[in-house]
Order: C-alpha cells, then sequence, then structure tokens
C-alpha cells in the first residue's frame, strides 16, 4: 500500500504545514530533538514541530566548521521565526548549545534550554533531569498563559504512547528476517509524527496496511548516524539493493521505541521515559548503545551495519569504532559515510554504499 | 565478446574480453566533461583496435564515477569491479591501493576476490591523480616528466600542507626559494604516498599487495608509496584498466545469469 500523498508531501516541505497552524490559530513550538517531550508542550495546548535542516543551507551566523546540520537546523529556525510562537532547545551535543546561544539572539519568541544530563543512568540524573522538567512546564504554563494540570499530562502521554505503539508495530513488520515495509516509507511515518497533530496522525496511520509493499532491496542493514531528515540518503541504500530493517536513529526507532509509563506522577513517568530510552551518541554511556544495537541486529537479522555521519559530528564518529570493533567480532561488516549535502553528492555516497552492499551481500 | 567500460573522473577506459575473461583489446581516452561522448569515443576505438563490430558484444557493463550515464546493460561500483579485475590478473592479491584521477581507494579482497572491506579519500582531491595534475601544470612539467625527475632528487623537499589549495602556495613557495625542481616532485609524491598510507592503514596491509589505477603508472609515486608502506607491491602490466577489466568480467557473468534465467 502507498503512503498518503499528504505524508509524502509534508516529508518534502515540513514547514508548508507552519503555514496551515498559523491559518488556523495553532501555535507551535520548535524543538530540536527527541529528548524534548512533546507531551508536555501538547499539554500546554501548542503543537509541537521539530525543527529540521530541510532546505536549508547551513547559516552564515556559524562557524564553517561546526556541524552543517545544527546549523542548516539554526538558519531555518530563524527564517521561519515569524511562524512559531516559541522554542526548546535540548542541550546535548555541543552544537546544539551553540545553536541556542545564537537563537538567543535572533529570535523574540519565548527560548528554553532544555538541559540533559549525560550519564542517564542513575538516580541523580533521573533528579535533576525531573526538575528540568518542572522547569520547562512552568516555562510553558507562564510564557502561554496556561495551567498544566496532570489530566492534561495524563492525556498527552496517552496520545503520544497511542502514536508511538503505532510506528513500533510497523517497525516489528520488518522483524525475524520478514519485508514487508519499505524502509523510506517507514521513513516518512516517522517523521510525519513529529510534525502532525498527533490525533490527526493516529488515525491516518491506523488506516495504513503495509503487508504486502513493494520489494526494493535485499541486503538486510541497519543504520545510525546523525538525524536524518533527507529522504534521498535511504532512497540511495534502496536503490543499491539494500533494504533497511531497522535503524538507532534521533528520526528513527530512537524516537518511539519506548513508551511513557500512565502513572500517577507524569513527570518522573516523563524523567524515567526520557533518560531511558533508546540510547543517544550523544548522551549516553557507550556500553548501551552498543548493547542496543546488538539487539536490533539480533532481532532484526541484519547483515552490515551503515552510518551516516554529518560532516563533524564526534559522537557518532567517536561510537563508530567502537561499533565496528564490536560487531567485526560476530563478522557484522560495517561502514561509515561522512557527507555533508547528499543533494550535492549523491554520486560520490552512491560509490560506497552500492560497493558496501555489493560486498554485503557477496 | 564482452565489454567493461569505466567512465572514471579524468579518464574513461573501454575493455573487451572473450568468453574466457581473456583481454581482447583496450582503449582509454580522456574523460572531459561529458560522459556519454567519452564512453561512445573509447568504445569506438576499442573496436576498431579490436576489429570487431557492436553487434558481436553481448552484454556491457559501466564501472567508475559516471557510471550511470555510460550506455550499458547494467553498471558495478568501480570497488567491486577493480577487485574482480585484480583477482583475474594477480590472484595472490590481497589488498589494493588504487588511486584515480578523482578518487583513492583501499581494499581488502578474499581469495576469492570477494570486498571484505575498503577505505576511500574524503571529497578532497588531496592523494589523488587530480593532485598531481595541478602540480605538474603548476612545476609546468609534464605527468609523465614528474615519474622520470623523481629518481634524479637527492632532497625531497616536505609538504606540510595536505590541502592541494595550501599545497600549491606551498610548493610556489619552495620554487620561489631555489629548491631543485626534482626535489619539489619528489616531495609530493611523499606527500600523496603519506596521504594514502594513513588512508589504507585503517583496513591494514595483508600480502601481497597491488597497485592499480592511473597514478600508478607514474613509477615516482609508486615508488614513493612502496618506501612509506615498506612494501614491495605487485603492479598489473596496465594499472589504468583493471576496473574495466573487471567490469568486462562481470559483463561475462551477467550475460550468463540473463541466459540461464531465460531458460527457466
Amino acid at each position: 500500500m502507498e503512503i498518503p500523498s499528504e505524508i509524502r508531501d509534508l516529508c518534502e516541505n515540513p514547514t508548508a504545514i507552519l503555514s496551515r497552524y498559523r491559518d488556523s490559530g495553532v501555535k507551535v513550538i520548535g524543538y530540536t530533538c527527541s529528548y524534548v517531550p512533546e507531551e508536555l508542550m501538547i499539554s500546554a495546548g501548542l503543537q509541537p514541530y521539530r525543527a529540521t535542516n530541510i532546505r536549508a543551507d547551513p547559516s552564515a551566523l556559524t562557524p564553517s566548521f561546526i556541524c552543517p546540520f545544527a546549523s542548516a537546523t539554526l538558519e531555518n529556525m530563524i527564517r521561519h521565526d515569524d511562524l512559531f510562537s516559541g522554542f526548546v532547545v535540548a542541550h546535548t551535543c555541543d552544537p546544539m548549545w551553540r545553536l541556542y546561544d545564537i537563537l538567543k539572539k535572533k529570535t523574540s519568541k519565548p527560548l528554553f534550554l532544555l538541559r540533559v544530563p549525560h550519564n542517564t543512568k542513575n538516580e541523580l540524573s533521573l533528579g535533576f533531569f525531573k526538575k528540568e522538567l518542572v522547569r520547562f512546564k512552568t516555562f510553558l504554563e507562564e510564557n502561554f498563559e496556561v495551567n498544566i494540570d496532570d489530566d492534561a499530562m495524563f492525556n498527552s502521554i496517552s496520545l503520544c504512547n497511542e502514536s508511538r505503539d503505532l510506528l513500533k508495530s510497523i517497525y516489528m513488520l520488518n522483524s525475524n528476517n520478514k519485508h514487508k515495509v519499505e524502509a523510506s516509507d517507514r521513513f516518512r511515518v516517522v517523521l510525519a509524527c513529529m510534525w502532525m497533530p498527533k490525533a490527526e496522525f493516529n488515525v491516518k496511520v491506523k488506516g495504513l496496511n503495509f503487508d504486502n509493499s513493494k520489494t526494493l532491496g535485499d541486503v538486510r542493514l541497519h543504520v545510525n548516524g546523525t538525524a536524518i531528515y533527507e529522504s534521498s540518503l535511504i532512497k540511495i541504500v534502496e536503490e543499491s539493493g539494500g533494504f533497511i530493517a531497522s535503524d538507532d536513529l534521533c528520526t528513527g526507532s530512537r524516537y518511539f521505541w519506548n513508551n511513557v509509563e500512565e502513572s500517577d506522577d507524569p513527570i518522573s513517568a516523563l524523567s524515567y521515559r526520557y533518560l531511558l530510552r533508546t540510547p543517544c551518541p550523544s548522551q549516553s554511556p557507550l556500553e548501551d548503545r552498543l548493547d542496543y544495537i546488538n539487539f536490533m541486529v539480533r532481532e532484526f537479522q541484519v547483515q552490515g551495519v551503515l552510518t551516516f555521519a554529518k560532516r563533524f559530528c564526534d559522537p557518532i564518529l567517536y561510537d563508530s569504532v567502537h561499533i565496528r570493533s564490536m560487531l567485526s567480532k560476530n563478522d557484522i561488516p560495517t561502514m561509515v559515510i561522512e557527507y555533508e549535502n547528499p543533494a550535492q553528492e549523491i554520486g560520490r555516497i552512491k560509490s560506497r554504499v552500492e560497493a558496501f552492499i555489493e560486498s554485503v551481500g557477496g | 565478446m564482452y565489454l567493461g567500460i569505466d567512465a572514471g573522473a579524468s579518464a574513461t577506459k573501454a575493455l573487451i574480453v572473450d568468453r574466457k575473461g581473456k583481454v581482447v583489446s583496450y582503449a582509454i581516452v580522456p574523460s572531459g566533461i561529458n560522459f556519454k561522448v567519452s564512453s561512445q569515443k573509447a568504445l569506438e576505438k576499442v573496436l576498431k583496435s579490436s576489429g570487431l563490430s557492436l553487434k558481436e558484444i553481448c552484454y556491457a557493463v559501466s564501472t567508475g564515477y559516471g557510471r550511470a550515464l555510460v550506455k550499458a546493460e547494467a553498471h558495478s561500483s568501480e570497488i567491486i569491479c577493480v577487485s574482480r579485475g585484480i583477482h583475474k590478473l594477480l590472484p595472490s592479491v590481497r589488498t589494493i591501493i588504487d588511486v584515480g584521477g578523482q578518487d583513492s581507494k583501499a581494499i581488502r579482497i578474499d581469495e576469492y576476490g570477494r570486498v571484505l572491506n575498503f577505505a576511500m579519500n574524503d571529497k578532497c582531491a588531496a592523494g589523488t591523480g587530480r593532485f598531481l595534475e595541478v602540480m605538474s601544470n603548476l612545476i609546468g612539467k609534464s605527468i609523465n616528466e614528474l615519474s622520470r625527475l623523481h629518481h634524479k632528487s637527492s632532497k625531497p623537499i616536505r609538504i606540510s600542507s595536505t590541502c592541494t589549495v595550501f599545497a600549491e602556495s606551498e610548493v610556489i613557495s619552495h620554487i620561489s626559494q631555489g629548491s631543485k625542481i626534482e626535489d619539489v616532485i619528489a616531495g609530493l609524491h611523499q606527500a600523496i604516498a603519506g596521504r594514502i598510507f594513513n588512508m589504507s592503514s585503517r583496513i591494514g596491509f595483508e600480502k601481497d599487495v597491488a597497485f592499480t589505477g592511473g597514478v600508478a603508472k607514474n613509477e615516482g609515486f609508486v615508488a614513493a608509496l612502496s618506501k612509506k608502506t615498506g612494501l614491495t607491491p605487485l603492479l598489473p602490466e596496465e594499472p589504468q584498466t583493471v576496473c574495466a577489466l573487471g567490469a568486462a568480467l562481470a559483463a561475462i557473468r551477467k550475460y550468463e545469469e540473463s541466459i540461464s534465467h531465460a531458460h527457466l
């Protein structure tokens, strides 16, 4: 089954939906990464919108040696400033922190810096992050003149859990060596969830049946790397005979893999979910990330691991060395592809991807 | 007869093999800016030299940077083609260092010629044939002369910059300070060899090691890289057409597959 053209178009030009929100009086809050709980923004009556680098070149306000993804994301936020009611930046990797500093000077809209601890797996961090979420909630209440009560949070948690369940069920169709959903379709559906109103998304995606989609490549791969919004990268893999069975991308499984417990203490439940979910290369202990990748490689029976690292993406590049050495023990080949702007270097990326897939496929 | 066309960034190579994979003829032409034109020229040239007509070609496979633009039944990546080509010529080879016009790559292969691992340069001209082309223009010596003059050097200069643009100004300052041209040339070869050594070290040098690609025809560079790696490399008779040979061998395989599918 084809995914709806609405989702397809949205992924090509997500900013178009911002005008729709403005025209219908919906207040939009732009956020940078999957550490920012959408639940809190939704309970404040706001529409969360994941800021992206799509259709933007790196900002002239940053030096050329900074991550081009963070820089182009900043460019998009500044360019469309009038369409947003506010912004949240998570303090994760260094460029995001710099992005916050520049945005602070460039926007007149309320701006919040959500500090995410680096060691995500201990009581100290959980206590800290819980306080951060309370601070975030207060920021939303004060700036948007709303009161976020527990009921509002219960509702938004349940709404987001439903979206995550839907995404995970689509994802699991490819587990155990099965091949039912094309990666490019699945990729677009995940992205749409970050831009569409959740209730609308849930209704739309519930009606999709992926069971008999067309088959492109057949070499099963796990993909990781810097947050990918460019469907052209996924397309290169498919056209080269690869099938992305699994991923641990910020714009992939990391976004929806774990649910929030629907408990009496929503803030605690949120802090647990966001810190203990799928590990992020910039924040989580390396061992957790290796364990997760190992799990995905087994669960989805992948034959090779492909890493798309945006130029200067240190967390991804450092981790890739450890991932390579772990997987080589199990004879799983790995390949790191550094890139800047896929549209301008398709030939170069394709040569490497094709050669990798041909060598994995034998 | 089977055709392999390697549309490289600098030169386009066409090579014809017979059913058994024996090389019948080959042609090398500059790629220019249009791969369709250069591949057509290479094809005409190789047909002429072999006395064959286009009808006698059963199957063609294209490879190289411009492979998608070349008229062929199928295309394959240059990594796979170089590996297949070298395995046919020198079966003992386990590591290939291929330096072309725009790409340099190190490839590890197994005893069947299958790719185990590979490393490639970034999108940068340093450590490729392009680097030498820029420098040969700068110092006014042809690529062929670089090879000859390299061996006359007694005290190669040291190029500290890995960037082609910065290295260019470094070379200019060496020349203006009176460095001998042969020392500059040897220094350039050492710089590119150092760059390729670093890249290849990521995958290791299992013996035997072969050098391929157009730059492997430059004896000065081969000497510099052999010295840097401490290895005695195997060199195919025509290092520039190894990739086209791999493509032609792929054409045989793909043709046979298509025949067997047709019989099913």
